[in-house]
Protein backbone atom coordinates (compact mmCIF):
# COMPACT_ATOMS: atom_id res chain seq x y z
CA UNK A 1 0.00 0.00 0.00
CA UNK A 2 3.07 2.10 1.00
CA UNK A 3 4.60 1.97 -1.77
CA UNK A 4 1.64 2.07 -4.44
CA UNK A 5 0.67 5.60 -2.84
CA UNK A 6 4.56 6.61 -3.29
CA UNK A 7 4.41 5.65 -6.45
CA UNK A 8 1.09 7.14 -7.37
CA UNK A 9 2.30 10.29 -6.19
CA UNK A 10 5.78 10.48 -7.83
CA UNK A 11 3.77 9.75 -11.13
CA UNK A 12 1.67 12.11 -10.41
CA UNK A 13 4.07 14.82 -9.63
CA UNK A 14 6.28 13.86 -13.01
CA UNK A 15 2.84 14.16 -15.01
CA UNK A 16 1.85 17.57 -13.71
CA UNK A 17 5.49 18.92 -13.80
CA UNK A 18 5.52 17.76 -17.51
CA UNK A 19 2.16 19.34 -18.43
CA UNK A 20 3.07 22.56 -16.98
CA UNK A 21 5.99 22.65 -18.71
CA UNK A 22 3.95 21.84 -22.17
CA UNK A 23 1.63 24.72 -21.14
CA UNK A 24 4.02 27.56 -20.64
CA UNK A 25 6.47 26.45 -23.39
CA UNK A 26 4.32 25.87 -26.46
CA UNK A 27 2.60 29.73 -26.33
CA UNK A 28 3.21 32.81 -25.53
CA UNK A 29 2.80 34.50 -22.14
CA UNK A 30 -0.25 36.61 -23.18
CA UNK A 31 -1.64 32.73 -24.36
CA UNK A 32 -0.75 31.09 -21.08
CA UNK A 33 -1.78 33.92 -18.85
CA UNK A 34 -5.44 33.62 -20.51
CA UNK A 35 -5.35 29.86 -19.58
CA UNK A 36 -4.54 30.89 -16.23
CA UNK A 37 -7.23 33.14 -15.91
CA UNK A 38 -9.33 30.29 -17.57
CA UNK A 39 -8.11 27.95 -14.86
CA UNK A 40 -9.02 30.65 -11.93
CA UNK A 41 -12.44 31.81 -13.46
CA UNK A 42 -13.45 27.71 -13.53
CA UNK A 43 -13.18 27.43 -9.68
CA UNK A 44 -14.53 30.50 -8.97
CA UNK A 45 -17.41 30.21 -11.73
CA UNK A 46 -18.11 26.62 -9.66
CA UNK A 47 -17.28 27.07 -6.14
CA UNK A 48 -18.63 31.18 -6.38
CA UNK A 49 -21.53 30.67 -7.88
CA UNK A 50 -23.21 27.25 -8.98
CA UNK A 51 -22.53 25.55 -5.90
CA UNK A 52 -23.81 28.21 -4.09
CA UNK A 53 -27.19 28.33 -5.99
CA UNK A 54 -27.56 24.43 -5.89
CA UNK A 55 -27.02 24.73 -2.09
CA UNK A 56 -29.89 27.36 -1.98
CA UNK A 57 -32.14 25.74 -4.12
CA UNK A 58 -31.48 22.23 -1.50
CA UNK A 59 -32.28 24.62 1.30
CA UNK A 60 -35.44 26.38 -0.04
CA UNK A 61 -36.43 22.75 -1.58
CA UNK A 62 -35.96 21.25 1.72
CA UNK A 63 -38.02 23.81 3.69
CA UNK A 64 -41.04 24.48 1.29
CA UNK A 65 -41.36 21.54 -0.74
CA UNK A 66 -43.30 17.79 0.77
CA UNK A 67 -40.58 15.06 0.80
CA UNK A 68 -42.25 13.36 -2.10
CA UNK A 69 -42.43 16.40 -4.44
CA UNK A 70 -38.19 17.12 -3.42
CA UNK A 71 -37.58 14.02 -4.29
CA UNK A 72 -39.21 14.40 -7.53
CA UNK A 73 -37.21 17.86 -7.51
CA UNK A 74 -33.69 16.36 -7.06
CA UNK A 75 -34.42 13.69 -9.71
CA UNK A 76 -35.01 16.62 -12.08
CA UNK A 77 -32.51 18.97 -10.95
CA UNK A 78 -29.52 15.99 -11.34
CA UNK A 79 -31.08 15.17 -14.81
CA UNK A 80 -31.50 17.81 -15.91
CA UNK A 81 -29.12 20.55 -14.43
CA UNK A 82 -25.90 18.97 -15.84
CA UNK A 83 -27.54 18.42 -19.47
CA UNK A 84 -28.22 22.47 -19.07
CA UNK A 85 -24.95 23.32 -18.51
CA UNK A 86 -24.12 20.98 -21.28
CA UNK A 87 -26.57 22.77 -24.10
CA UNK A 88 -25.26 26.00 -23.56
CA UNK A 89 -22.88 25.92 -26.21
CA UNK A 90 -25.41 25.05 -28.93
CA UNK A 91 -28.36 26.55 -27.39
CA UNK A 92 -26.47 29.98 -28.03
CA UNK A 93 -24.98 28.51 -31.01
CA UNK A 94 -22.18 30.22 -30.77
CA UNK A 95 -19.92 28.46 -33.00
CA UNK A 96 -22.23 28.91 -36.01
CA UNK A 97 -20.66 29.93 -39.34
CA UNK A 98 -23.12 31.25 -42.15
CA UNK A 99 -21.26 29.22 -45.03
CA UNK A 100 -21.18 25.88 -42.51
CA UNK A 101 -24.50 24.34 -42.66
CA UNK A 102 -23.44 20.90 -41.13
CA UNK A 103 -22.47 22.67 -37.85
CA UNK A 104 -24.87 22.78 -35.34
CA UNK A 105 -27.66 22.25 -37.88
CA UNK A 106 -30.44 21.44 -34.95
CA UNK A 107 -33.06 23.23 -33.17
CA UNK A 108 -32.03 22.92 -29.77
CA UNK A 109 -34.41 24.54 -27.80
CA UNK A 110 -37.34 22.44 -28.51
CA UNK A 111 -34.27 19.43 -28.07
CA UNK A 112 -33.55 20.51 -24.78
CA UNK A 113 -37.70 21.07 -24.23
CA UNK A 114 -38.37 17.31 -25.43
CA UNK A 115 -35.62 16.32 -22.62
CA UNK A 116 -36.44 18.46 -19.80
CA UNK A 117 -40.37 17.04 -20.04
CA UNK A 118 -38.53 13.46 -20.04
CA UNK A 119 -36.67 14.53 -16.86
CA UNK A 120 -40.27 16.31 -15.44
CA UNK A 121 -41.71 12.99 -16.11
CA UNK A 122 -39.39 11.18 -14.25
CA UNK A 123 -39.28 13.31 -11.54
CA UNK A 124 -43.32 12.97 -11.17
CA UNK A 125 -42.83 9.07 -11.12
CA UNK A 126 -40.10 8.80 -8.77
CA UNK A 127 -42.27 11.84 -6.52
CA UNK A 128 -45.67 9.30 -6.64
CA UNK A 129 -43.56 5.60 -6.49
CA UNK A 130 -42.63 7.73 -2.98
CA UNK A 131 -46.66 8.61 -1.86
CA UNK A 132 -47.63 5.19 -2.96
CA UNK A 133 -44.85 3.13 -0.57
CA UNK A 134 -45.15 5.63 2.45
CA UNK A 135 -43.61 2.64 4.76
CA UNK A 136 -40.49 2.35 2.96
CA UNK A 137 -39.70 6.18 4.35
CA UNK A 138 -40.43 5.46 7.49
CA UNK A 139 -38.26 2.15 7.34
CA UNK A 140 -35.18 4.93 5.50
CA UNK A 141 -35.88 7.23 8.16
CA UNK B 1 -23.51 35.72 5.88
CA UNK B 2 -21.67 33.85 7.92
CA UNK B 3 -19.20 31.71 6.52
CA UNK B 4 -20.29 27.86 6.82
CA UNK B 5 -17.69 25.63 8.39
CA UNK B 6 -17.74 21.69 7.24
CA UNK B 7 -20.12 20.83 9.97
CA UNK B 8 -22.49 23.09 8.53
CA UNK B 9 -23.36 20.25 6.11
CA UNK B 10 -25.28 18.00 7.34
CA UNK B 11 -26.49 15.98 4.60
CA UNK B 12 -25.34 11.88 4.80
CA UNK B 13 -24.94 11.70 1.10
CA UNK B 14 -22.07 14.07 1.24
CA UNK B 15 -20.24 10.77 2.36
CA UNK B 16 -17.11 9.08 1.10
CA UNK B 17 -18.86 6.49 -0.12
CA UNK B 18 -20.99 8.41 -2.42
CA UNK B 19 -17.83 10.26 -3.29
CA UNK B 20 -15.81 7.10 -3.91
CA UNK B 21 -17.88 5.06 -6.57
CA UNK B 22 -18.71 8.47 -8.34
CA UNK B 23 -14.81 9.27 -8.19
CA UNK B 24 -14.04 5.72 -9.79
CA UNK B 25 -16.54 6.50 -12.32
CA UNK B 26 -14.47 9.89 -13.30
CA UNK B 27 -11.57 8.05 -13.21
CA UNK B 28 -11.93 5.78 -15.87
CA UNK B 29 -14.05 8.59 -17.79
CA UNK B 30 -10.60 10.48 -17.58
CA UNK B 31 -8.54 7.60 -18.27
CA UNK B 32 -10.62 6.45 -21.36
CA UNK B 33 -10.56 10.43 -22.57
CA UNK B 34 -6.53 10.49 -21.80
CA UNK B 35 -5.27 7.65 -23.90
CA UNK B 36 -7.61 8.09 -26.64
CA UNK B 37 -6.53 11.89 -26.56
CA UNK B 38 -2.95 10.62 -26.40
CA UNK B 39 -4.06 8.72 -30.24
CA UNK B 40 -5.46 12.29 -31.38
CA UNK B 41 -2.48 13.89 -30.82
CA UNK B 42 -0.04 11.68 -32.54
CA UNK B 43 -2.63 10.86 -35.10
CA UNK B 44 -2.15 15.04 -35.58
CA UNK B 45 1.75 15.46 -35.37
CA UNK B 46 3.25 15.54 -38.92
CA UNK B 47 6.04 12.76 -38.09
CA UNK B 48 5.31 9.56 -36.47
CA UNK B 49 8.16 7.81 -35.58
CA UNK B 50 5.77 4.92 -34.97
CA UNK B 51 3.34 4.83 -37.52
CA UNK B 52 -0.21 4.39 -36.03
CA UNK B 53 -1.93 1.15 -37.34
CA UNK B 54 -4.03 1.40 -40.84
CA UNK B 55 -6.40 -1.23 -39.75
CA UNK B 56 -9.23 -2.01 -38.95
CA UNK B 57 -9.91 1.30 -40.44
CA UNK B 58 -12.49 2.14 -38.00
CA UNK B 59 -10.04 2.22 -34.88
CA UNK B 60 -9.77 6.27 -35.55
CA UNK B 61 -13.75 6.32 -35.38
CA UNK B 62 -14.02 3.98 -32.10
CA UNK B 63 -11.67 5.85 -30.00
CA UNK B 64 -12.76 9.19 -31.06
CA UNK B 65 -16.02 8.57 -30.02
CA UNK B 66 -15.10 7.07 -26.84
CA UNK B 67 -12.83 10.24 -25.83
CA UNK B 68 -16.38 12.65 -26.17
CA UNK B 69 -18.34 10.05 -24.64
CA UNK B 70 -16.11 10.05 -21.64
CA UNK B 71 -15.37 13.78 -21.51
CA UNK B 72 -19.30 14.59 -21.70
CA UNK B 73 -20.25 11.94 -19.47
CA UNK B 74 -17.45 12.88 -17.12
CA UNK B 75 -19.48 16.29 -16.77
CA UNK B 76 -22.33 15.38 -14.41
CA UNK B 77 -20.22 13.29 -12.56
CA UNK B 78 -18.12 15.91 -11.69
CA UNK B 79 -20.55 18.18 -10.99
CA UNK B 80 -21.92 15.77 -8.54
CA UNK B 81 -18.91 14.57 -6.91
CA UNK B 82 -18.20 18.61 -6.40
CA UNK B 83 -21.38 18.51 -4.46
CA UNK B 84 -20.73 15.66 -2.34
CA UNK B 85 -17.21 16.78 -1.01
CA UNK B 86 -17.83 20.41 -0.86
CA UNK B 87 -17.93 20.48 2.72
CA UNK B 88 -14.24 20.19 2.24
CA UNK B 89 -13.93 23.03 0.67
CA UNK B 90 -14.73 24.87 4.27
CA UNK B 91 -11.85 22.46 6.21
CA UNK B 92 -9.76 24.23 8.79
CA UNK B 93 -6.59 24.38 7.88
CA UNK B 94 -4.17 22.66 10.84
CA UNK B 95 -2.18 25.84 13.11
CA UNK B 96 1.12 23.89 13.56
CA UNK B 97 3.45 24.04 10.55
CA UNK B 98 4.53 20.23 10.58
CA UNK B 99 1.05 19.43 9.71
CA UNK B 100 -0.14 22.66 7.91
CA UNK B 101 2.39 21.88 5.08
CA UNK B 102 1.41 18.32 3.90
CA UNK B 103 -2.23 19.60 4.50
CA UNK B 104 -1.45 22.54 2.10
CA UNK B 105 0.38 20.32 -0.43
CA UNK B 106 -2.87 18.14 -0.82
CA UNK B 107 -4.99 21.31 -1.10
CA UNK B 108 -3.21 22.98 -3.27
CA UNK B 109 -3.28 19.54 -5.68
CA UNK B 110 -6.80 19.15 -4.85
CA UNK B 111 -7.24 22.94 -6.08
CA UNK B 112 -5.26 22.11 -9.70
CA UNK B 113 -7.82 18.77 -9.64
CA UNK B 114 -10.92 20.95 -9.49
CA UNK B 115 -9.56 23.67 -12.06
CA UNK B 116 -7.94 21.74 -14.44
CA UNK B 117 -10.83 19.34 -14.47
CA UNK B 118 -13.33 21.88 -14.93
CA UNK B 119 -11.32 23.97 -17.77
CA UNK B 120 -10.40 20.57 -19.54
CA UNK B 121 -14.51 19.29 -19.78
CA UNK B 122 -15.23 23.01 -20.49
CA UNK B 123 -12.88 23.73 -23.50
CA UNK B 124 -13.54 19.86 -25.00
CA UNK B 125 -17.24 20.67 -24.64
CA UNK B 126 -16.86 23.66 -26.78
CA UNK B 127 -14.50 22.76 -29.00
CA UNK B 128 -16.89 20.05 -30.12
CA UNK B 129 -19.55 23.13 -30.96
CA UNK B 130 -16.66 25.04 -32.73
CA UNK B 131 -16.77 27.63 -29.96
CA UNK B 132 -13.19 29.12 -28.95
CA UNK B 133 -14.31 32.09 -26.71
CA UNK B 134 -9.96 32.12 -25.85
CA UNK B 135 -6.80 33.21 -27.22
CA UNK B 136 -5.01 30.11 -26.11
CA UNK B 137 -4.72 27.28 -29.03
CA UNK B 138 -6.90 24.84 -28.31
CA UNK B 139 -4.97 21.73 -28.66
CA UNK B 140 -1.65 22.40 -27.05
CA UNK B 141 -3.67 23.94 -23.90
CA UNK B 142 -6.10 20.39 -23.72
CA UNK B 143 -2.68 18.40 -24.39
CA UNK B 144 -0.72 20.11 -22.00
CA UNK B 145 -3.59 20.06 -18.86
CA UNK B 146 -4.23 16.52 -19.91
CA UNK B 147 -1.45 15.81 -18.18
CA UNK B 148 -1.59 18.50 -15.26
CA UNK B 149 -5.03 17.07 -14.29
CA UNK B 150 -4.52 13.29 -14.37
CA UNK B 151 -1.06 13.95 -12.22
CA UNK B 152 -3.04 15.54 -9.99
CA UNK B 153 -5.88 12.71 -10.13
CA UNK B 154 -2.68 10.66 -9.41
CA UNK B 155 -1.65 12.50 -6.64
CA UNK B 156 -5.68 12.41 -5.17
CA UNK B 157 -6.02 8.69 -5.75
CA UNK B 158 -2.98 8.25 -3.71
CA UNK B 159 -3.85 10.44 -0.46
CA UNK B 160 -7.27 8.65 -0.58
CA UNK B 161 -6.18 5.47 -1.26
CA UNK B 162 -7.30 3.49 2.18
CA UNK B 163 -10.10 5.49 2.09
CA UNK B 164 -11.16 4.69 -1.43
CA UNK B 165 -10.74 0.94 -0.34
CA UNK B 166 -12.58 1.08 2.74
CA UNK B 167 -15.58 2.73 0.72
CA UNK B 168 -15.58 0.53 -2.17
CA UNK B 169 -15.02 -2.61 -1.14
CA UNK B 170 -17.82 -1.66 1.84
CA UNK B 171 -21.51 -1.22 1.44
CA UNK B 172 -22.83 2.21 0.04
CA UNK B 173 -25.03 3.08 3.52
CA UNK B 174 -21.76 2.88 5.74
CA UNK B 175 -20.65 5.73 7.92
CA UNK B 176 -17.00 4.55 8.88
CA UNK B 177 -15.75 7.75 7.25
CA UNK B 178 -18.44 10.25 7.19
CA UNK B 179 -18.33 13.39 9.61
CA UNK B 180 -20.14 12.53 12.74
CA UNK B 181 -23.02 15.27 12.18
CA UNK B 182 -23.43 14.21 8.48
CA UNK B 183 -26.82 12.09 9.72
CA UNK B 184 -30.01 14.44 8.17
CA UNK B 185 -31.53 12.06 5.82
CA UNK B 186 -32.30 13.56 1.99
CA UNK B 187 -35.32 13.41 -0.07
CA UNK B 188 -33.32 10.62 -2.27
CA UNK B 189 -31.17 7.56 -0.84
CA UNK B 190 -27.36 6.96 -1.40
CA UNK B 191 -28.37 4.67 -4.22
CA UNK B 192 -30.58 6.79 -5.54
CA UNK B 193 -27.84 9.67 -6.18
CA UNK B 194 -25.63 7.17 -7.16
CA UNK B 195 -28.15 5.82 -10.14
CA UNK B 196 -29.29 9.68 -10.99
CA UNK B 197 -25.71 10.81 -11.15
CA UNK B 198 -25.38 7.49 -14.04
CA UNK B 199 -28.28 8.26 -15.80
CA UNK B 200 -27.56 11.98 -16.15
CA UNK B 201 -23.83 11.38 -17.48
CA UNK B 202 -25.21 8.63 -20.05
CA UNK B 203 -27.93 10.53 -21.30
CA UNK B 204 -26.20 14.20 -21.33
CA UNK B 205 -22.95 11.93 -23.32
CA UNK B 206 -25.60 10.54 -25.52
CA UNK B 207 -27.82 13.74 -26.24
CA UNK B 208 -24.76 15.67 -27.21
CA UNK B 209 -22.39 12.90 -28.72
CA UNK B 210 -24.30 10.28 -30.89
CA UNK B 211 -25.44 13.09 -33.52
CA UNK B 212 -23.95 11.57 -36.33
CA UNK B 213 -24.31 7.52 -35.49
CA UNK B 214 -27.12 5.95 -37.36
CA UNK B 215 -30.63 5.40 -36.14
CA UNK B 216 -30.65 6.98 -33.29
CA UNK B 217 -28.72 10.26 -34.69
CA UNK B 218 -32.18 12.09 -34.91
CA UNK B 219 -32.71 12.07 -31.21
CA UNK B 220 -29.64 12.80 -29.74
CA UNK B 221 -31.12 16.23 -29.34
CA UNK B 222 -27.83 18.57 -28.55
CA UNK B 223 -25.48 17.59 -31.17
CA UNK B 224 -23.67 19.99 -32.82
CA UNK B 225 -23.33 17.47 -36.11
CA UNK B 226 -25.97 15.01 -37.52
CA UNK B 227 -26.49 13.10 -40.87
CA UNK B 228 -28.78 15.54 -42.53
CA UNK B 229 -25.93 17.77 -44.57
CA UNK B 230 -23.74 14.50 -45.79
CA UNK B 231 -19.70 14.50 -44.48
CA UNK B 232 -19.85 17.17 -41.60
CA UNK B 233 -17.31 19.97 -42.27
CA UNK B 234 -14.85 21.67 -39.77
CA UNK B 235 -14.24 24.52 -41.78
CA UNK B 236 -15.01 25.16 -45.65
CA UNK B 237 -12.72 25.82 -48.39
CA UNK B 238 -14.56 29.15 -48.50
CA UNK B 239 -13.40 30.39 -45.35
CA UNK B 240 -10.05 28.95 -45.25
CA UNK B 241 -9.28 31.02 -48.28
CA UNK B 242 -7.96 28.13 -50.28
CA UNK B 243 -10.61 27.96 -53.39
CA UNK B 244 -8.57 29.54 -55.70
CA UNK B 245 -5.73 27.63 -55.11
CA UNK B 246 -7.24 23.90 -54.99
CA UNK B 247 -9.35 24.67 -58.09
CA UNK B 248 -6.35 25.97 -59.72
CA UNK B 249 -4.71 24.17 -62.77
CA UNK B 250 -0.94 24.48 -60.52
CA UNK B 251 -2.19 22.53 -58.05
CA UNK B 252 -0.23 19.55 -57.30
CA UNK B 253 -0.28 17.05 -54.95
CA UNK B 254 3.35 16.43 -53.33
CA UNK B 255 3.95 12.70 -51.96
CA UNK B 256 7.02 12.56 -49.85
CA UNK B 257 8.49 9.39 -48.82
CA UNK B 258 12.32 9.77 -47.18
CA UNK B 259 14.25 11.92 -49.68
CA UNK B 260 12.22 10.91 -52.62
CA UNK B 261 9.06 13.44 -53.54
CA UNK B 262 6.67 12.86 -56.80
CA UNK B 263 3.93 16.18 -57.70
CA UNK B 264 0.62 14.74 -59.25
CA UNK B 265 -1.60 17.07 -61.04
CA UNK B 266 -5.24 16.68 -61.00
CA UNK B 267 -4.88 15.22 -64.30
CA UNK B 268 -1.98 12.86 -63.52
CA UNK B 269 -4.59 11.69 -60.84
CA UNK B 270 -7.91 11.64 -62.95
CA UNK B 271 -5.70 9.75 -65.58
CA UNK B 272 -5.36 6.79 -62.82
CA UNK B 273 -7.28 3.61 -62.21
CA UNK B 274 -10.51 4.56 -60.13
CA UNK B 275 -11.73 2.95 -57.49
CA UNK B 276 -14.54 3.62 -54.76
CA UNK B 277 -14.09 2.44 -51.37
CA UNK B 278 -16.24 3.29 -48.28
CA UNK B 279 -14.18 4.39 -45.23
CA UNK B 280 -14.95 5.97 -42.36
CA UNK B 281 -14.17 9.61 -41.56
CA UNK B 282 -13.86 10.07 -38.12
CA UNK B 283 -13.20 13.49 -36.10
CA UNK B 284 -11.41 13.48 -32.22
CA UNK B 285 -14.87 16.01 -31.72
CA UNK B 286 -16.25 12.79 -32.03
CA UNK B 287 -18.67 12.76 -35.34
CA UNK B 288 -18.01 10.03 -38.13
CA UNK B 289 -19.71 9.15 -40.87
CA UNK B 290 -18.59 6.59 -43.31
CA UNK B 291 -17.95 7.58 -46.52
CA UNK B 292 -17.36 6.78 -50.04
CA UNK B 293 -15.67 8.60 -53.19
CA UNK B 294 -13.50 7.62 -56.51
CA UNK B 295 -10.56 6.73 -54.42
CA UNK B 296 -7.35 7.21 -57.30
CA UNK B 297 -5.12 7.75 -54.21
CA UNK B 298 -5.94 3.87 -54.03
CA UNK B 299 -3.48 3.21 -56.92
CA UNK B 300 -0.94 6.09 -55.97
CA UNK B 301 -0.93 4.05 -51.99
CA UNK B 302 -0.35 0.81 -54.02
CA UNK B 303 2.56 1.99 -56.03
CA UNK B 304 3.98 3.82 -53.62
CA UNK B 305 3.18 1.26 -50.75
CA UNK B 306 2.18 4.27 -48.04
CA UNK B 307 -0.46 2.96 -45.51
CA UNK B 308 -4.11 3.08 -46.20
CA UNK B 309 -6.08 4.65 -43.42
CA UNK B 310 -9.78 5.81 -42.99
CA UNK B 311 -9.73 9.84 -43.01
CA UNK B 312 -8.47 11.81 -39.64
CA UNK B 313 -9.54 15.26 -39.22
CA UNK B 314 -6.62 17.31 -39.69
CA UNK B 315 -3.96 14.64 -40.65
CA UNK B 316 -2.98 13.88 -43.65
CA UNK B 317 -0.08 11.51 -45.59
CA UNK B 318 0.41 13.33 -48.01
CA UNK B 319 1.36 17.17 -48.22
CA UNK B 320 -0.10 18.81 -50.96
CA UNK B 321 1.50 22.12 -51.94
CA UNK B 322 -1.75 23.66 -52.11
CA UNK B 323 -4.28 22.41 -49.70
CA UNK B 324 -7.12 20.70 -51.33
CA UNK B 325 -10.47 21.87 -49.36
CA UNK B 326 -10.91 18.48 -47.04
CA UNK B 327 -14.20 18.18 -45.74
CA UNK B 328 -12.60 18.38 -42.30
CA UNK B 329 -9.57 20.01 -41.77
CA UNK B 330 -9.13 21.13 -38.05
CA UNK B 331 -9.13 24.47 -36.62
CA UNK B 332 -6.56 24.24 -33.72
CA UNK B 333 -6.75 28.12 -32.03
CA UNK B 334 -8.90 30.84 -33.81
CA UNK B 335 -5.25 33.23 -34.32
CA UNK B 336 -4.63 30.28 -37.30
CA UNK B 337 -7.63 30.82 -38.77
CA UNK B 338 -7.62 32.40 -42.33
CA UNK B 339 -10.25 35.00 -42.79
Amino acid sequence: MRGIRGGLIVLGTVGMAYGAWLLLSRQDLGQIAEVVVWLAAAVVIHDGILAPAVLALGWLGGRLLPWAVARGAVTVLVLLGPTVLVAIPVLGRFGAKPDNPTLLDRDYTQGLLAYALLCVCAGVAVALGELRSPQRTVEEE
Amino acid sequence: MRIPSEDSFTSRLRSAAVAARVGLWLGVCFVVALATGLISHYAQNDQQPVPLPTSPSWLYQVTQGLHVVAGTAAIPLLLVKLWVVFPKLFQPVPRRAREALPTALERGSIAVLVSTSLVQLTTGLLNVAQWYPWGFGFRATHYALAFVAVGALLVHIAVKLPIIRDALTGNVDDTAHDRPNARRQGPVSRRGVLILAGTSALATAFLYTAGTVPGVGRIAALSPRSRKHGIPINRTAHSAGVVAEASSSAYRLELVHGATSRAISRQDLVAMEQRTSTLPIACVEGWTRRASGEAYACAICSTWSAPRRGGTCGSGRSRPSAPPPTPCSRRTSPTTTAP
